[in-house]
């Protein structure tokens, strides 16, 4: 009996261990719905080429017209929440406003002026969440409501965002926007836990899993923007930036995002231009450049696989101490 | 009742409970209420670091624990069924934990709702180590064994589990 229940147990921790294994792995038959599960992901990136960019709009415009209609309408009135410090801010009533992002607009047009070489040009960035390859604020979501697809777009379950996560705190930019009044939080205890839904693009994953470009890129009539397979434009926005002799924001920033800027003009100057000039603030993100995002924590991932090798040597030493006890005693 | 040796000295315990402190509240410290009831300002500096140097401890400790118990405790002390619930949950959060911090690495995700159903498991395996933990301190107050007990005795505080049961 004994036996049996020793070799039951073997077999269920064999199975047990097999099923984290491919659960890890990528293969489990519980999530067999998701085709990828884990890896290193097969990005597509956007380029965006600030040269060609005339500032007209239509991506903005193709943006809403996927994007607005599907939005949740907020129940009024807002909880109040608790403690008093913890902000509200509505934006339902201020859907049409496109000149900054909002829960309602996901990306607009940040532009400036910039004198080169004697030249007055006006410069216009379509500024979205620029869909960085390690997210802090996917790592960061409490509730597991940001996700990252396996095409590289970072998103957010609506079903599971309660709103008041550190995302835009997280975010280097500042990109995802709160609406209050809407989302599974009201549905719990709305003052004391929640506080909305946080909104921001979803790089159009359900297009982009079809191998099609995000709206805004489809829209664009001066082919301002283009998308692929990362590596393809990350060689493209490197032999543009070469060409022009000029940069590429996108590559390192964050350690790496899928929205790659290419422009004739240093964007280090396209930010200090846009500072004097009171184009960046809430909704209306900088471009400053952010250091490698978990880099502090990913530096300790040796210590850590370390740490159960220290623990066994540990023992290793205790255990032969007792050895050599017992053998004087 | 309690003649038996420990198998571990109050000082491997001593730095258990630190780890396992450090651990929850760093944990505690990546819930939304920390920074919304002013726990922590998630500006000023990051959780994760903290919570990165107590897993470490925690799988060094629960390594150490394992093989001193494997090779020296096997024989004499059995885990109780609070022991063995404990040690589920903990291998539950060591898997999920280093899933996670898999997925923070630069070349590897987890992609859509795997990401989210390792990162529950995690909160919930460990949420559910206060009740675990207050329940055995409950029948510890009353007289009975905690994690581990002696196999030659009746598990009197949380039923023995099948095997020790047997042998006890």
């Amino acid at each position: 009996m004994g036996k049996r229940l020793l070799v039951q147990r073997r077999t269920f921790l064999k199975v047990a261990a097999g099923t984290a294994g491919l659960t890890l792995a990528g293969a489990s038959p519980l999530l067999a719905g998701s085709a990828h599960l884990g890896g290193s992901g097969g990005d597509y990136a956007t380029v965006i080429d600030i040269d060609r960019c005339n500032g007209c709009g239509a991506c903005v415009a193709a943006c809403r017209a996927r994007n607005l209609e599907g939005l949740p309408v907020p129940s009024e009135p807002f909880p109040e929440p608790y403690p008093a410090w913890v902000r509200t801010k509505d934006w339902s009533d201020r859907k049409d406003e496109t000149d900054r992002l909002t829960p309602y607009n996901w990306l607009f047009i940040q532009s400036c002026t910039i004198t080169e070489k004697g030249e007055t040009r006006r410069i216009f960035l379509p500024r979205r969440c620029l869909h960085c390859l390690n997210p802090q604020c996917v790592t960061l979501c409490p509730t597991g409501a940001l996700h990252q697809s396996y095409e590289g777009a970072v998103y957010t379950s609506r079903s599971l965002c309660l709103g008041d996560g550190p995302c835009d705190r997280a975010c280097p930019w500042g990109i995802p926007q709160r609406q209050p009044g809407v989302g599974p939080y009201l549905g719990l205890a709305p003052k004391y836990l929640g506080n909305g839904l946080m909104f921001k693009c979803d790089y159009c994953k359900d297009l982009l899993a079809e191998g099609k470009a995000p709206a805004c890129v489809d829209a664009c009539p001066q082919r301002a923007m283009r998308t692929g397979p990362r590596a393809e434009m990350v060689k493209l926005a490197q032999d543009m930036a070469a060409e022009r002799g000029g940069d590429v924001f996108g590559l390192k920033e964050n350690g790496g995002t899928n929205t790659i800027y290419v422009s004739s003009v240093q964007f280090r100057d396209i930010e200090a231009n846009m500072l004097r000039q009171g184009q960046v603030g809430h909704g209306k993100p900088s471009l400053r450049p952010a250091g490698a995002s978990m880099g502090k924590e990913n530096s300790l991932l040796q210590g850590v696989l370390l740490a159960p090798a220290i623990g066994a040597a540990l023992a290793g030493v205790r255990l032969w101490r007792d050895k050599q006890k017992r053998r004087k005693s | 009742m309690k003649k038996t040796e420990p198998l571990f000295s109050s000082f491997f315990s001593l730095l258990w409970l630190i780890s396992m402190l450090c651990a929850v509240w760093s944990g505690l410290l990546h819930l939304p209420q920390a920074s919304r009831y002013g726990l922590m300002r998630l500006s000023s500096w990051s959780p994760s670091v903290a919570h990165y140097y107590s897993a470490a401890a925690l799988l060094c400790l629960g390594t150490y624990g394992f093989v001193v118990w494997r090779m020296e405790g096997r024989n004499t002390h059995r885990l109780t069924r609070c022991g063995l619930v404990r040690v589920i949950l903990l291998l539950a959060l060591a898997v999920t934990g280093l899933a996670m911090i898999l997925h923070n690495m630069p070349d590897f995700s987890l992609f859509g709702v795997a990401y989210t159903v390792v990162k529950l498991l995690h909160l919930a395996c460990a949420l559910a180590l206060l009740p675990l933990l207050i329940y055995r301190l409950c029948r510890g107050w009353a007289g009975g064994y905690g994690w581990l007990c002696p196999r030659k005795e009746p598990d009197d505080c949380c039923r023995a589990s099948g095997r020790g049961k047997k042998k006890a």
